[in-house]
C-alpha cells in the first residue's frame, strides 16, 4: 500500500480532486439509491453502494494504471483506437441493447459488460485529434493541410455517434472544436464552423419535425427542446422530472437537508445519474453544490497548468482536450439540474452511478496524470527535449 | 496558451451561470415550487400476484385465477384533440355499445361527452372485463391509439374461477361472504399461504383525478405468482359420490350429509361431499360436515369397543352374551336394541346385529371395575387426537376420560355403544381405514403436492399416525366382524356375489339441543351412517356416509346410508376392473394409433411403452413423423434446417412452437388441435423475424 503511495506520482492536487469527488460520489449514490435497493434488494439498501464502491476501486485502480504509463505511448494508441472506433460504431447503432430507444449500448460478448460506445469513441478520438494537431503544428494555418486532417475525423465519429446519443455527440464536437482552437487552427475556419454547426442542428431539427422517423429518437429531441423553450406550454407530464429537480433544488436552500435526508430521489427518475447534482444540493445544499462544481473549477485549472507546462504540444493538446470534455459534461449535467439546459442523459463525471462510464472518466484523467508525471520527471532533469519527436524515434525500430 | 486560459474563463463563466440559475430558482421560483411539493403524492402500490391454481388430483382445475380488466378512459387527454374526439366518439360509441350490449350507442356517446365537458379523466368504461374482449377494445377508434394518445386506462385484476362450479366447493373453499377477501375456507384457506404468492410493488405518483401513473420502470418490483396445490380429489368420482349423496338426501328429505372415499394405502380423500339443505329447499355444499362436525358416532363406534377388548384378550368372538328382553337397566337408566328377542348370542352375533344391549353388556362385564381401562385401550388406537388435516376447521375427537367431571355410572356402557364420544366423520374413517391397511393407521390428506411454475416444491406422501393399533390376531377378528355385518348383519342389504364389503352401519339418536334424546317424543331425530371398506379381501377404498336427520320414515344406517356406499363402491369397482385386470391384447388385429409428429425420442418411447411395432428412422433425426403402414408404424425423419421452412404438419402446437421460434420465426396460431395448414410451404427459404402462420384443427 505504501509501495503505491510512492508511486502515485503526477499532479498532487488532481489526485485530491479525485478523492473527494469520489467521496461525494459515494455519499450520493448511496442516498440516492436507498428506496430502490430497499425495494429491488430486498432491503440491502447497501448493495448499490458495495457495487458502485466496488466499480470505483476499480476504477480508481484503472487510473493509476494510466498515469504510469508513459503519455506519449496514447498518441500511437489513438491511430489503432480510431479504426477500431468506427466499426464498433456502426454495430451499436445497428444492433445495440435497446435501452431507452437509444442504441448506445453494447455488450462485451463473454464477460457480458455493457458499454456505451461513444465513450469509447470520444476518448480515441480526442487522442487521434491531439496528434494531429501536434504533428501538423507548422502548417497548421493551412485549409488543407491543417484544418482538414482534423476536421474530417472529428465529423466523421461525431455523424456516427449523433443518431442515437445528440447530447454526447454534439458534447465532443464542442471539446473538438475547442481542442482546435486551442491547437491554434485558424480563427477563420473555427468561426465558420461554428456557424456551419448552428445551421446544421437547425436543419436536423427541422428534418425530424417534417420527416418524423428519419432518426429513432427525433421526437425526444423536439420534445425536450420544445419543453424547455416553451415551458409554459409544456404538458405537466413532460415537465414533470425539470420541476422535481426544481424541487430538490428549492428544498436544499443554503446548507442542505444533510445527508440522506433527500425525499426527492423519490420522485426524479434516475436520481444516481442524470439528476445526481440536484440531489446533491437538496442534501448539501447551495454551499455543497458550490464546492462540487468549484471541485470540477479546480480540476480543468490544473489541467491547463499542466498543458501550459508541458513541454510537447501533444501534452498539452491531450490534457485540454481530454480535460475540457470532462468537465465540459460536468456543466452540461449540473446545468441540466438548475433548468440551465435541456434535458439530456449525461452523467456528472465522477460521481453519477453506472458502471463503465466511470471507468473511461479514470482513464481519461489517468492519462491527464500521466502527462502531469512526466512534466515532472522532466523539470526535475532539467533537460528539455522535443519528447514527441524522440519517442518516435524509438517506437519505429530500424 | 493563451486561447487554453480563453477556454477556462468560458468554463469559469458557465460554472457561474450555473450558480446564478440555482440561486435564483431558489429565491424567484422556491415559493411556488415548495407549494406544489407539499401536493405531491407518492404510494407504493401493490402489484397483485396471481394466485396459485387448485387441481385435481391428474391437474385437471379446479379453482383458478384469470385475469380480469377494469377500463377505464382519460377523456379529457390533452392528447386527444376536440376534432378528432368529434370524429370519432360515434363509432366509439357504437364500438362499445355492441361489445357490452349494456347501454345504446347515444347512452355511451352521452356519456363520453359529458365526461369529456366536466373534464374527466378516469371515466370508468366498463368493470370486469375479459381479456379477449380488451384486445378488441384496444382496437377500436380513439383507443387504438395506445394508452398516452387513445387515452385507455387498464386496470388489471384477477377473478377466482372454479370450472366444476360448486362441485367439492367447500373442500376446495371459496371467500367467505360475510368478509370477503379476507377468510377463505378449505384449501384455498388453508394453503391461502402457497397459493397467494407475493405480491410485486411499484412506486406511482398520482396525476390528479384519481388516477396513479408509474414513476418509472426502475421502481418495479415483479410480483410472484402463487404456488399451485395437487389435491388428491378425483374430479369424476367427487362428481359421482356428489350426486348419489344428494339423491339420497333428496329421497329422505334429510337435514345434511356427508360421503368420503378415502384411498386406503396412501390415505388420500379421492372425493369428499358435504350437502346441507338451504332454505329453499335444495343442497348446497354449505358447511364442511365430513371434518368439522363432531357428533356422537353411535354403532359404528362400536368397533372401537370390540378392539380394545379383543386386544386385551377379555372377549373373543364366541363369548356369549345374552340380549334376552332386547332392552338392559344400568343405574337406572335403560339401554335397549331396535330388536328384541335376539336372545343368547355370540359377541359376533352381537356385533353383526349391532346388538347395544350385547355390547355394552360385554364392555360392562369386563370394565366396569375399572373403566379407565377401557379407555386407555381407546387411546391407545390414537382416535383421541386430533388429525392435524390440511384443511382448516378440524372438530376436536371428544374420547371421555373417566377423571372428567362429566363421568358418571353410565358412561362406561353408553360409551361402549358410541354416545358421549364425539368424533367427526372423517375421524371415523380413519379408523376404518386403518383396518382396512392392516392395522396401519395412515392419516388423510387432502394434498399430494405443491409445485411452482410446474416444479414440485412439496410432495405430501402418506403420513402415519399408528403403524399397528392392534395386535395382527385382533385384526383377523375385526375384519371377520366387519365383513359379517354385510354378509349376515344389517347391511345385508348391500351384500354383492362380485365383491365383498366389509363395514359397519350406526343409527345414532341426535342430541336435541339440551333437551336431550326425547325417547318418549315423536319429535327423535337420527343419524344414520355406513362406514366400510371394499374389496374386503384387498381393501382399495374406505368410504363413509352420513346422513343427518333423514324425514321420511327411514333412519337406519342399513337404510339411509348403506345404500350410497353401494352406489359409490359399484362404480368404482366397475372402474377399477379395467386399471387392475387388463384385457388381453388380441394380437391378430393390433390396432395402430395414430400419432402427430413430434420427438423422435417422444416417438420411439410412447411405441415402445405400448409394445407397438414400429421402425425407427436415422437415430440422428431429432424430429420425427410417424406413419402408419400395414402392420407397424415407420418413424420418418423430420428435417429441420436453419433458415428453410420445416413441416410442421401434424404436429401438436408445442412441438410445432418449438421448432420455429428456435429458427427465430414468429409464429401466428388460429384455432384448435394439430397444425393441418402452414402459410409457408416446406423447403422454402425463411428470414429471420418472418411471420408464419399455423392453422390448427383436427384431421
Amino acid at each position: 500500500m505504501t509501495n503505491i503511495l510512492k508511486n502515485i506520482k503526477g499532479d498532487k492536487v488532481i489526485w485530491v480532486v479525485v478523492a473527494f469527488l469520489s467521496i461525494f460520489s459515494l455519499l450520493a449514490v448511496y442516498s440516492s439509491t436507498g428506496t430502490l435497493a430497499y425495494r429491488k434488494q430486498g432491503g440491502n439498501t447497501e448493495y448499490y453502494l458495495f457495487k458502485h464502491f466496488l466499480i470505483l476501486a476499480f476504477g480508481l485502480g484503472m487510473m493509476y494504471i494510466a498515469h504510469i504509463v508513459k503519455y506519449t505511448y496514447y498518441s500511437r494508441i489513438s491511430q489503432i483506437g480510431l479504426v477500431i472506433t468506427v466499426p464498433l460504431l456502426l454495430i451499436t447503432l445497428i444492433s445495440g441493447t435497446n435501452l431507452n430507444e437509444a442504441n448506445r449500448w453494447l455488450t462485451v460478448p463473454i464477460v457480458n459488460l455493457t458499454f456505451q460506445s461513444s465513450d469509447v469513441a470520444k476518448l480515441f478520438l480526442i487522442l487521434y485529434l491531439a496528434r494531429v494537431l501536434s504533428k501538423k503544428q507548422e502548417q497548421i494555418k493551412k485549409f488543407r493541410s491543417g484544418f482538414l486532417p482534423v476536421i474530417a475525423p472529428a465529423i466523421l465519429i461525431c455523424s456516427l455517434i449523433l443518431p442515437a446519443n445528440f447530447s454526447t455527440a454534439a458534447l465532443l464536437f464542442v471539446t473538438c472544436m475547442v481542442l482546435m482552437f486551442v491547437g491554434r487552427i485558424n480563427l477563420k475556419y473555427i468561426f465558420s464552423l461554428i456557424g456551419l454547426g448552428f445551421v446544421s442542428i437547425v436543419l436536423i431539427f427541422v428534418l425530424a419535425k417534417t420527416v418524423p422517423n428519419i432518426f429513432p429518437r427525433g421526437e425526444t429531441w423536439i420534445s425536450r427542446v420544445d419543453n424547455f423553450m416553451h415551458q409554459e406550454k409544456a404538458t405537466p407530464d413532460a415537465n414533470y422530472q425539470v420541476e422535481q429537480s426544481k424541487i430538490a433544488v428549492v428544498s436544499g436552500g443554503l446548507l442542505g437537508k444533510s445527508p440522506g435526508k433527500s425525499t426527492q430521489r423519490n420522485f426524479l427518475p434516475h436520481p444516481y445519474s442524470d439528476f445526481i447534482f440536484a440531489i446533491i444540493i437538496e442534501e448539501y445544499g447551495l454551499l455543497g453544490g458550490t464546492f462540487v462544481l468549484l471541485l470540477y473549477c479546480i480540476l480543468f485549472y490544473r489541467v491547463i497548468r499542466i498543458a501550459s507546462r508541458c513541454q510537447g504540444n501533444f501534452g498539452s493538446f491531450l490534457s485540454i482536450g481530454i480535460g475540457f470534455s470532462l468537465v465540459f459534461q460536468a456543466m452540461i449535467n449540473m446545468a441540466v439540474a438548475v433548468h440551465l439546459f435541456p434535458v439530456t442523459g449525461q452523467t456528472l463525471p465522477m460521481i453519477s452511478m453506472g458502471g463503465t462510464s466511470i471507468w473511461f472518466t479514470c482513464i481519461s484523467i489517468g492519462i491527464i496524470l500521466s502527462v502531469s508525471r512526466r512534466t515532472e520527471i522532466e523539470t526535475k532533469d532539467g533537460t528539455e527535449i522535443e519528447i514527441l519527436g524522440e519517442v518516435e524515434k524509438k517506437a519505429v525500430p530500424a | 496558451m493563451l486561447r487554453a486560459y480563453f477556454v477556462y474563463v468560458g468554463i469559469l463563466l458557465f460554472g457561474l451561470a450555473i450558480l446564478g440559475k440555482a440561486l435564483y430558482i431558489q429565491y424567484f421560483e422556491g415559493p411556488a415550487l415548495m407549494e406544489k411539493a407539499k401536493k405531491q403524492e407518492m404510494r407504493l402500490f401493490d402489484v397483485e400476484a396471481m394466485r396459485g391454481n387448485i387441481c385435481s388430483d391428474d391437474g385437471t382445475l379446479l379453482a383458478t385465477s384469470i385475469p380480469i380488466f377494469d377500463v377505464r378512459m382519460d377523456v379529457s387527454s390533452e392528447n386527444i384533440s376536440d376534432d378528432y374526439f368529434k370524429e370519432n366518439i360515434d363509432s366509439l360509441s357504437l364500438c362499445l355499445s355492441h361489445l357490452f350490449q349494456d347501454k345504446r350507442q347515444s347512452e355511451y356517446k352521452k356519456m363520453l361527452w359529458e365526461a369529456r365537458r366536466n373534464g374527466e379523466r378516469y371515466t370508468l368504461i366498463q368493470r370486469h372485463i375479459t381479456y379477449p374482449e380488451l384486445r378488441q377494445m384496444r382496437q377500436f377508434p380513439i383507443f387504438r391509439l395506445g394508452k398516452y394518445k387513445g387515452g385507455l386506462i387498464v386496470i388489471p385484476s384477477y377473478r377466482r374461477e372454479f370450472p366444476y362450479k360448486d362441485l367439492g366447493a367447500r373442500t376446495i373453499g371459496y371467500e367467505s361472504v360475510e368478509d370477503p377477501g379476507k377468510v377463505k375456507v378449505g384449501l384455498e384457506g388453508y394453503y391461502t399461504q402457497s397459493l397467494q404468492g407475493i405480491n410485486g410493488k411499484r412506486l406511482e405518483r398520482r396525476i390528479g383525478n384519481g388516477a396513479w401513473m408509474p414513476v418509472d420502470v426502475e421502481n418495479q418490483v415483479e410480483p410472484q405468482n402463487g404456488e399451485d396445490i395437487i389435491t388428491t380429489l378425483d374430479i369424476n368420482l367427487q362428481d359421482l359420490v356428489e350426486s348419489a349423496l344428494k339423491d339420497q338426501l333428496i329421497q329422505d328429505s334429510a337435514n345434511h350429509g356427508c360421503a368420503v372415499v378415502m384411498e386406503v394405502k396412501t390415505g388420500y380423500i379421492k372425493a369428499i361431499a358435504n350437502l346441507g339443505r338451504t332454505k329453499q329447499g335444495t343442497y348446497e355444499e354449505v358447511f364442511n360436515y365430513a371434518v368439522g362436525e363432531a357428533t356422537e358416532p353411535g354403532s359404528t363406534f362400536k368397533l372401537a369397543s370390540f378392539l380394545v377388548a379383543l386386544e386385551d384378550n377379555k372377549i373373543n368372538l364366541n363369548t356369549p352374551v345374552s340380549c334376552a328382553g332386547g332392552f338392559v337397566m344400568y343405574h337406572g337408566r335403560k339401554m335397549s336394541d331396535s330388536h328384541s328377542g335376539l336372545g343368547t348370542i355370540t359377541a359376533q352375533q352381537a356385533f353383526e346385529k349391532s346388538s347395544n344391549v350385547g355390547t355394552s353388556k360385554l364392555i360392562y362385564a369386563t370394565y366396569a371395575n375399572d373403566p379407565q381401562k377401557y379407555i386407555d385401550g381407546l387411546y391407545r388406537l390414537g382416535i383421541q387426537k386430533p388429525l392435524n388435516l390440511q384443511i382448516g376447521g378440524e372438530a376436536r375427537p371428544y374420547i371421555k376420560n373417566t377423571r372428567s367431571k362429566w363421568w358418571s355410572a353410565v358412561s362406561l356402557p353408553w360409551m361402549s355403544v358410541g354416545y358421549e364420544v364425539a368424533l367427526s366423520p372423517v375421524q371415523i374413517l380413519t379408523l376404518y381405514n386403518a383396518i382396512a391397511n392392516n392395522g396401519k393407521m395412515v392419516k388423510p390428506l387432502f394434498v399430494k403436492e405443491i409445485r411452482r411454475n410446474g416444479e414440485i416444491v412439496q410432495s405430501f406422501s402418506s403420513q402415519v399416525i399408528n403403524p399397528a393399533i392392534c395386535s395382527p390376531s385382533t385384526l383377523e377378528k375385526a375384519k371377520i366382524l366387519l365383513e359379517g355385518v354385510v354378509l349376515r348383519g344389517t347391511a345385508s342389504l348391500i351384500n354383492n356375489p362380485i365383491y365383498k364389503i366389509a363395514g359397519k352401519t350406526g343409527t345414532a339418536q341426535l342430541a336435541q339441543n339440551n333437551r336431550g334424546y326425547n325417547q318418549d317424543s315423536k319429535q327423535v331425530r337420527y343419524k344414520g351412517s355406513f362406514v366400510g371398506y371394499f374389496p374386503a379381501d384387498n381393501p382399495k377404498y374406505s368410504i363413509i356416509v352420513v346422513i343427518h336427520d333423514p324425514r321420511r320414515g327411514k333412519f337406519y344406517g342399513s337404510q339411509v346410508a348403506a345404500p350410497v356406499f353401494k352406489e359409490i363402491a359399484d362404480r368404482i369397482y366397475a372402474s377399477m376392473i379395467t386399471i387392475d385386470n387388463p384385457p388381453k391384447r388380441d394380437t391378430a388385429s393390433i390396432f395402430l394409433p395414430y400419432a402427430d409428429a413430434g420427438l423422435q425420442k417422444d416417438l420411439t418411447e410412447v411405441y415402445s411403452t405400448l409394445s407397438i411395432p414400429f421402425k425407427p428412422a436415422n437415430p440422428a433425426a431429432i424430429w420425427a413423423k410417424p406413419l402408419l403402414a400395414n402392420s407397424e408404424v415407420v418413424i420418418e425423419p423430420e428435417h429441420i434446417r436453419q433458415g428453410t421452412m420445416p413441416d410442421v404438419i401434424g404436429m401438436g402446437i408445442k412441438d410445432a412452437l418449438y421448432i420455429l421460434e428456435q429458427m427465430g420465426l414468429r409464429v401466428r396460431v388460429t384455432g384448435k388441435g394439430t397444425v393441418i395448414r402452414q402459410s409457408i410451404p416446406p423447403g422454402q427459404r425463411v428470414a429471420k423475424a418472418e411471420i408464419v402462420v399455423l392453422d390448427l384443427g383436427t384431421t
